[in-house]
């Protein structure tokens, strides 16, 4: 499989937060080429491990969640009332193709009260949640059967491809990072390494707390933790904190990532000849390494991120050879970290 | 209390996550006066001296509110980020310290002649300001300075009449200061008696809450610098604290409720002593004493402060005897358990 | 369950002040437990270990979660007219307090008022006071101390089939989890019960108590807000409520595994709850370490952070049944699945 066959199944198996264990079991059988050992955690995180010859444990963290909708009632005629989860944007949703994953998947459409009932000053306006519903043209007993309150409803855009090696679909973010983890491990399979490498596919980063992030790093005894993440890609209408697309990953530079661990990431980039762009956060760096920097009794933090156009959209834009060099970072970095340098980093 | 140590760490550039000139200086204060110091992942620099039963820790936090470069514009100025809460209106026609070597620059505004047309000034919000370091291209600024560099205020440490003490950074060097002077002269036998040196307070008690979980103290002190909303027209208790009336102890915060033992505690000793004190009236913002108290299986935490006038800003005002007194009362605190006289 | 609910509220407790109540939670649960002690941050902790044909090794550990404070306030001042200045202490709702009366620890009164007036919203803690009946700040200051706590003031009563109450969030939660103690017989389980402090601000007191127990499955059992228009809401009388999302958490596989599991054996009626807001202690449970499975067990409760919170029997015995249930019940092949795997 190449790496866009990668990015195409796990995309199909995205769900909300709280509904990661599809996509985390698919991992288990996906990755298992490339892994020593792996399991899925207590709290449902997806964990491989690659041994290496003696050296710290780095854990590199992909979420595996996205954000979506929620079930929330089921009206009369079978139309489905809901909630966001994780930081949907209402602009997009009105005519939107979902799927709501109930006991099968039951593909729907969102509406509201049609364009000749409404006025041309409401059009101005975005409906909100009470007015918006799904409606999956099926009879209303056999909604009642199929979903129940509480089933997550996901964007249904299948990936599309673009030109110049850049693809379109639902939940790039985060499906982007886990093709880009998957190709650290292929790379990091062939070179060898001294680290511990635990690719970790975490739960509940779009929302609730990043339980998964905050979790694993403890559980495993992580001295290292990098998130892969995506971050802002350039598009028509963008101001600041806006990276192209084909500049490469972006390497965090502030508080969230160990300055050590940044300056190693830039001259690693450097040295290979990696592409890469450098994003400053001045707390935050929004993803889990915010909780991973800061589990236990506290790890050497690090972010790789990569640009992505629309991000939170059903059609988010990453281009692939960003995705590659993503994963080549995150391997040449994870193979650079020694006992030795950890010491370093940590002195002074 | 030693000035020159306060004056050397108030001076000295550190942001959130940039805090390594303040561990230097801690560092070299503390070498050979402890038994134990060493740095974490994070960046939290842990002194432990002694090595009794009874873990007693003193945190200060080492960051201060400030800014971080972003980006570079074409013509040389530097682009930033707040880092920590700033109002922006204290920004605009300062100079500032650029890294840890302390690169001279100013965040200039417009001249006020080329403001025509606006009749009430307005807050110019900071993503429309720029440091100006004099340089005349990207390539040169780039040269001189990096991506995530600290900048905070130029601003020297002076003595304001007798009592006065105005410099940057108070917030919390001033808990810096007291923990590294206590540690450093304390006799423990009987106790082991930690100071943290905590990185990342000003955007979410990060460094604590590692520390205090590598800790495990059984008891465990804040050393703050908190508001003090005096001047004309405000008053008690929204003015929080008054300077000069002591060091304040706290009820409560946005982010831990003090066990009322513990205060007690501290104000018997206080008063034994003859050392004024206050309370923190304001019960909302919070210290790492919001972390630390939920380490592992919890800890009684309380909060020590000193006040200060314009706290965020780049001159605050603290007054020496605020100073004295937590000094003398965080000290008696130490002696109390040491002595078995408080049993956490 | 009338008598046990209206000793737990008579109790006084505010956050961070919890003691009084959980003496008297103490008092309760001994005769039931196996252990039973106070924390450094004041949790009330509480160990049953398994009863009956347990199996083989060591016993999995569930943990029950209730927090014991109430809404309260703390006094920070006083006016040169003899009232007190105070700030809210958790959910206190001006509003809803305004008029009220309140109560601190030595059982003194106080009322909640201010300056008159015409719109609610115009009530604003800048105008807000409590009133004790003093005529000065002399002596103002002689009855009550700057720093002092107090809760909302009022007692059990009947309203029709319903009670009404202070502080029923979340004594009602206590309750339920006492009075599922005292019939449980045998149970595979290393049971732990934590009555936590600080709930009304949390998570916190849950944090740290979850830490000692580092359970296997934890259930957060707390009154939830009935009759909500957004999302899917509780409602009165309908049953406990299983949460499966709110403002800052969702509940995941094994853990809705469990208590449905539960739910089904002992024939309980409950209700799905998805909220766009609000939180529980579940958000810090689950986090602790290397994590713990966490569910949300709602008592359906209207009027919350007021002296009169209403609660319907039927519901708070669902909530008994059902946790009745879980603590019997062989622990779910599900939970743990792949825990140990690995390094």
């Amino acid at each position: 499989m190449e790496l866009i066959d990668h990015l195409r199944e796990y995309v199909r198996r995205s769900s909300i937060t709280g509904r990661e264990e599809g996509l985390a079991r698919y991992l288990l059988e996906a990755w298992a080429p490339w892994v020593d050992e792996a399991w899925v955690d207590r709290v449902g995180n997806y964990v491989g491990l690659q041994r290496g010859t003696g050296g710290p444990r780095v854990l590199a963290a992909v979420h595996l969640d996205s954000i979506g909708l929620m079930v929330t009632r089921i009206e009369p005629g079978g139309f489905l009332r809901f909630l966001p989860v994780g930081g949907v944007d209402r602009r997009y949703l009105l005519g939107q193709e979902v799927e709501v994953l109930g006991r099968r998947p039951v593909p729907g459409v969102i509406g509201a009260r049609p364009p000749h009932l409404t006025r041309p000053e409401e059009r101005e306006k975005i409906p909100s949640y009470e007015e918006l519903y799904i409606d999956t043209g099926l009879p209303e007993e056999e909604v009642r059967q199929l979903i129940a309150v509480g089933d997550p409803v996901v964007w249904r855009q299948e990936l599309v491809e673009l030109r110049n090696g850049r693809v379109a679909g639902r939940y790039l973010d985060n499906r982007a990072s886990l093709a880009a983890l998957w190709v650290a491990l292929v790379e990091l399979r062939r070179t060898g390494h001294g680290a511990d490498f635990y690719a970790v596919g975490t739960v509940g980063e779009e929302f609730g707390g990043l339980p998964g992030a905050a979790t694993a790093p403890v559980a495993l005894g992580a001295d290292v933790v990098i998130a892969v993440d995506v971050t802002f890609g350039e598009h028509h209408g963008a101001k600041e904190d806006h990276f192209p697309l084909d500049g490469g990953p972006t390497i965090l530079v502030g508080p969230n990532a160990h300055p050590a661990l940044a300056r190693l990431m830039r001259e690693v980039a450097r040295r290979e000849g990696i592409p890469h762009q450098v994003e400053v956060a001045a707390d935050s760096s929004g993803t889990d390494a915010w909780a991973m920097q800061v589990a236990g009794d506290g790890a050497l933090s690090g972010v790789i991120s990569i640009p992505l156009r629309y991000m939170h959209n059903p059609t988010e834009v990453v281009s692939l050879e960003d995705i590659r060099q993503a994963g080549l970072l995150l391997a040449r970095v994870v193979a650079a970290i020694d006992r030795a340098w950890l010491e370093e980093a940590l002195a002074g | 209390m030693d000035l020159a140590l306060l004056r050397e760490l108030t001076e000295a550039v550190g942001t959130p996550g940039r805090e390594e000139p303040v561990r230097a200086i801690l560092r070299r204060y503390l070498e050979g006066h402890v038994d134990e110091l060493r740095t974490d992942a994070l960046g939290n620099l842990i002194a432990r001296k002694g090595s009794g039963p009874v873990r007693v820790l003193l945190d200060g936090h080492m960051d201060e509110v400030g800014l971080l470069v972003s980006g570079f514009t074409p013509e040389g100025y530097l682009q930033f980020k707040k880092s920590g809460g700033i109002d922006d209106r204290v920004l605009p026609g300062r100079a500032v310290w650029v890294g840890p070597s302390r690169l001279p620059g100013v965040i200039g505004l417009r001249a006020p002649h080329l403001s025509r047309g606006e009749k009430e000034p307005r807050a110019v919000p900071a993503r429309e300001l720029v440091i100006d370091i004099g340089a005349r291209s990207r390539e040169e600024a780039m040269a001189l300075c990096d991506y995530g560099d600290p900048v905070v205020w130029a601003t020297r440490l002076e003595e304001f009449g007798p009592y006065g003490i105005k410099a940057k950074a108070l917030d919390n060097r001033v808990g810096c200061a007291l923990a590294a002077e206590i540690i450093r002269h304390a006799e423990v036998k009987n106790i082991s008696l930690y100071a943290v040196f905590a990185v990342q307070e000003e955007i979410g008690l990060r460094g604590a809450r590692v520390a205090a979980r590598q800790v495990s103290p059984h008891v465990a002190l804040a050393l703050e610098c908190t508001s003090c909303g005096e001047g004309p027209g405000v008053s008690p208790p929204e003015t929080v604290t008054l300077l000069g009336k002591g060091p304040a102890l706290s009820w409560m915060d946005g982010t831990a409720i003090v066990p009322e033992g513990l205060r007690r505690h501290l104000e018997a000793l206080a008063e034994r002593a003859g050392i004024p004190y206050q309370y923190r009236t304001l019960t909302t913002a919070g210290t790492d004493a919001g972390q630390i108290h939920l380490a592992r299986a919890g800890v009684p935490t309380a909060v020590v402060s000193v006040p200060c006038r314009y706290i965020h800003s780049g001159a605050g005002l603290i007054h020496r005897q605020d100073y004295e007194g937590a000094l003398a009362l965080v000290r008696l605190f130490v002696e109390s358990i040491e002595k078995g006289e408080y049993r956490p | 369950m009338k008598e046990l609910l209206a000793q737990l509220t008579a109790a006084w407790g505010p956050p961070g002040r919890e003691q009084a109540v959980a003496a008297a939670i103490a008092d309760l649960i001994r005769p039931y437990v196996d252990e039973v002690r106070t924390d450094a941050l004041g949790n009330l902790l509480a160990v049953r270990r398994p009863r009956g044909a347990a199996g083989t090794g060591a016993a999995r550990k569930l943990l029950l979660v209730a927090h014991m404070d109430a809404p309260g306030g703390i006094v920070t001042g006083y006016t040169d007219r003899g009232q007190l200045r105070f700030a809210p202490v958790g959910g206190l709702s001006l509003v809803a307090a305004w008029g009220q009366r309140v109560r601190f620890a030595d059982g003194r009164l106080g009322v909640l008022g201010g300056e008159p007036v015409d719109d609610p919203k115009e009530v604003k803690l800048q105008n807000c006071w409590v009133d004790i009946g003093a005529r000065s700040r002399e002596e103002a200051e002689a009855w009550v101390r700057a720093g002092e706590f107090f809760v909302l003031h009022g007692e059990l009563t009947e309203l029709g089939s319903r009670w009404a109450g202070p502080a029923l969030d979340n004594r009602a939660g206590c309750a339920a989890i006492i009075a599922a103690l005292r019939r449980l017989g045998d149970s595979p389980w290393e049971v732990h019960l934590a009555f936590t402090v600080q709930g009304q601000v949390a998570p916190r007191g849950a944090r740290t108590a979850t830490y000692q127990v580092r359970p296997d499955l934890a259930v957060v059992v707390d009154a939830t807000p009935a009759e909500g228009k957004e999302g899917a809401a509780a409602r009165l009388g309908a049953g406990p409520a299983l949460r499966l999302k709110d403002g800052g958490w969702a509940l995941r596989p094994a853990a809705r595994a469990a208590l449905e599991r539960a739910a089904a054996a002992a024939g309980v009626q409950w209700q799905p709850e998805v909220l766009p807001t609000g939180s529980t202690e579940a958000a810090g449970v689950q986090s602790v370490e290397e994590g713990v499975p966490t569910g949300v067990l709602g008592i359906p409760l209207r009027y919350r952070g007021t002296p009169a919170e209403v609660v319907d029997p039927g519901d708070l015995e669902g909530a008994v049944a059902w946790l009745h249930a879980l603590m019997s019940q062989e622990p779910a092949p599900e939970l743990g699945t792949g825990a140990a795997g690995g390094a």
